[in-house]
């Protein structure tokens, strides 16, 4: 039902009207309604589409990158190696067909089919080797961990400076959830622990990244692979997924309004804060509270992880090459358009950042029954303050404060930037592409001849 | 004050709230000092800064209970805190904000790792000790503060987040 409400809206954004973001929201409510392997990823790849339209980007700009995040969420819930690798390829061609033009483009959509020469050929070794029907319950750790891998290699083309926003969000984004709840579906104990270790190191590692999109891009999926792997070890409270996933989402949203319209350093103020009124906080702190109880230097390799991402979001500095590129996003700053939506993002990240943690995180067994806020005094104090907000902008520190805080630069990182370069421009990728699809293709008609579909 | 109040998840209040005050106002974060009061949780598996009370009530003073090795590493993870603390040196800072986030700091750092936890019979006692500890840790901050800016930047957080792993693997 969920794909079929998200073909129909691909269909709809085609057509270019913007009835396409009614029909995406309701893919999403259906994945979360039926529920589901990757229904987390497709409830929130929907959701973020449809958002996309609301905040007034052109639903033709989402047609082609809908259709590829369509293609992977398929290719995550489909059981038969077989039909994975295919569906998997359209997902990519639709990225490498949406990505922008010049050489900007060529190398994010090089590096992107770079990293699915890892997925494709995993496909491919555990079809030959256990068989069609066996994906992905044998994918063993090391094919666990080369989807990991694959994942960890797309997250800076999640939110990749320039043109490519829209893909990067949709496509790429969906490829990356999808990748992380396939690879812990087969994972060990042992995988389990070292990707809930992994997750927080992306964290925190995302806290120190130079641009605004690659440290949201990173920490959402760290947060992702970290709920994921928590929740595969039955570690309480579970299912956190899915708020790793919205919290990423209103970041995404977040930034997108940080540099426009008179909400938009609030917004900023909210990316910044590294602590209380992040969307991501009643994750960090889901993920404190299932850790901590264990024994043993994970934990608290966990937990280090995850105070570096926050110290770090709230202290590095962050350069301006991150605007997205979204024409007919939002108001500008002398626009006298009203700030309806923003306003909207803007409350709904508050309100996760302060009060979800109040009602979602455990009480703990020596809690005194700290007596909260009602839940009608937390929504006057969320309505006083967009409302101080929206009428004294001041308030909120500018963007361009100044921060001491530095970015750290890996030696080596530039490097290897350049293999991202492709050697014989569009024609590489288009023979890479060709590569990839020719394997799907074979894997798919060997599938067919030994009647495995 | 909430977290410190020992409300739920309260470790998780007291570090994103202080974070959340000087990256508003621009100062630095202090990740040393994060990382201990996250490593009292770690200490006695919780993320409750009452559950800390609760278990230093019945144990000592984090810093104080449990094997020798644990009681030195969590005393370096201590000290490089106040390192950092000082080195950031929010209690001579501009703005009021700074300066009540430097204090609550200190307050919680020395309630997490110094402090007996409250009791009813023994309220006065933990206070007592509370309050000694927290003047205690204010004068050394604003003493040291002049040569801590010549320890590296790095140091703090590394010997810290060091110490934490270590009272992670030794407790």
């Amino acid at each position: 039902v969920t794909l079929l409400a998200l073909v129909a809206a691909s269909a709809m954004a085609v057509a270019g009207t913007r009835l396409a973001a009614a029909v995406f929201a309701l893919a999403a409510v259906a994945a979360g309604w039926k529920g589901g392997i990757t229904a987390p990823a497709a409830a929130w790849t929907a959701a973020m589409a449809a958002g996309l339209i609301w905040l007034r980007v052109p639903p033709r700009r989402l047609a082609v990158p809908a259709i590829g995040a369509t293609a992977a969420l398929a290719a995550g819930a489909a059981g038969n190696a077989a039909v994975v690798a295919g569906l998997w390829t359209v997902g990519t061609a639709a990225a490498v067909l949406s990505r922008s033009k010049g050489e900007d483009g060529d190398r994010w959509a090089f590096g992107l089919l770079q990293a699915d020469l890892l997925v494709t050929l995993t496909i491919a070794f555990t079809a030959i080797n256990s068989g069609f029907s066996a994906w992905p319950a044998r994918l063993q750790d090391v094919g666990a961990a080369l989807l990991l891998v694959s994942a960890a290699a797309r997250i800076p083309a999640i939110s990749w400076p320039g043109k490519a926003t829209v893909p990067g969000l949709l496509i790429v984004r969906t490829q990356v959830l999808v990748l992380a709840t396939t690879a812990v579906r087969a994972a060990s104990h042992d995988m389990l622990v070292a990707t809930m270790v992994a997750g927080s190191a992306a964290f925190a590692a995302g806290g120190l990244a130079s641009t605004d999109g690659h440290r949201d891009a990173a920490q959402e999926a760290g947060l992702v692979a970290a709920a994921l792997a928590t929740t595969g070890l039955s570690y309480r409270p579970a299912g956190w997924v899915w708020g790793a996933m919205a919290a990423g989402a209103l970041i995404h949203y977040s930034r997108l309004i940080a540099g426009r319209g008179r909400l938009g350093p609030m917004a900023s103020a909210i990316l910044r804060g590294g602590g209380t009124g992040l969307p991501m906080l009643p994750v960090v702190g889901s993920l404190l509270t299932a850790s901590l109880p264990h024994r043993g230097i994970a934990p608290a390799l966990v937990v280090a992880g995850l105070a570096a991402g926050l110290c770090g979001r709230a202290w590095t500095g962050t350069s301006s090459d991150a605007e997205p590129d979204m024409e007919g996003l939002g108001p500008n700053v002398d626009s006298p358009e009203p700030n309806l939506r923003p306003a909207v993002i803007v409350s709904a990240a508050i309100a996760t950042g302060f009060f979800l943690p109040l009602l979602a995180l455990p009480h703990p067994p020596a809690g005194d029954g700290f007596p909260w806020p009602s839940a009608w005094v937390g929504a006057g104090v969320v309505a006083f303050a967009v409302g101080a907000a929206v009428s004294h902008p001041g308030l909120a520190p500018s963007r361009d404060a100044d921060r001491d805080g530095r970015s750290i630069t890996v030696p080596g990182v530039e490097r290897a930037m350049r293999l991202l370069d492709p050697p014989g421009g569009a024609a590489a990728i288009v023979g890479l592409l060709g590569v990839l699809a020719a394997v799907s293709a074979g894997v798919l008609i060997v599938g067919w001849a030994r009647g495995f579909l | 004050v909430a977290g410190l109040l020992g409300s739920d998840a309260g470790l998780l209040w007291i570090v994103g709230g202080v974070w959340t005050v000087r990256a508003v106002w621009g100062s630095p974060p202090g990740f040393a000092w994060g990382i201990v009061c996250l490593g009292a949780g770690v200490r006695w598996g919780t993320v409750s800064a009452a559950d800390v009370e609760v278990t230093s009530r019945i144990f000592g003073p984090s810093v104080a209970a449990g094997p020798v090795a644990v009681r030195v590493a969590l005393s370096l993870a201590l000290a490089a805190a106040l390192v950092s603390e000082s080195r950031i040196d929010g209690l001579r800072a501009q703005s009021w904000a700074e300066r009540c986030a430097a204090l609550l700091a200190l307050l919680a750092l020395v309630g997490l790792l110094c402090a007996p936890g409250p009791g009813h019979p023994q309220l006065n006692r933990s206070l007592a000790w509370w309050a000694v500890a927290g003047v205690a840790a204010v004068g050394a901050t604003l003493a040291m503060s002049t040569r801590s800016k010549r320890v590296p930047a790095w140091l703090p957080p590394a010997v810290a987040g060091s110490c934490v792993v270590a009272v992670a693997a030794l407790s």
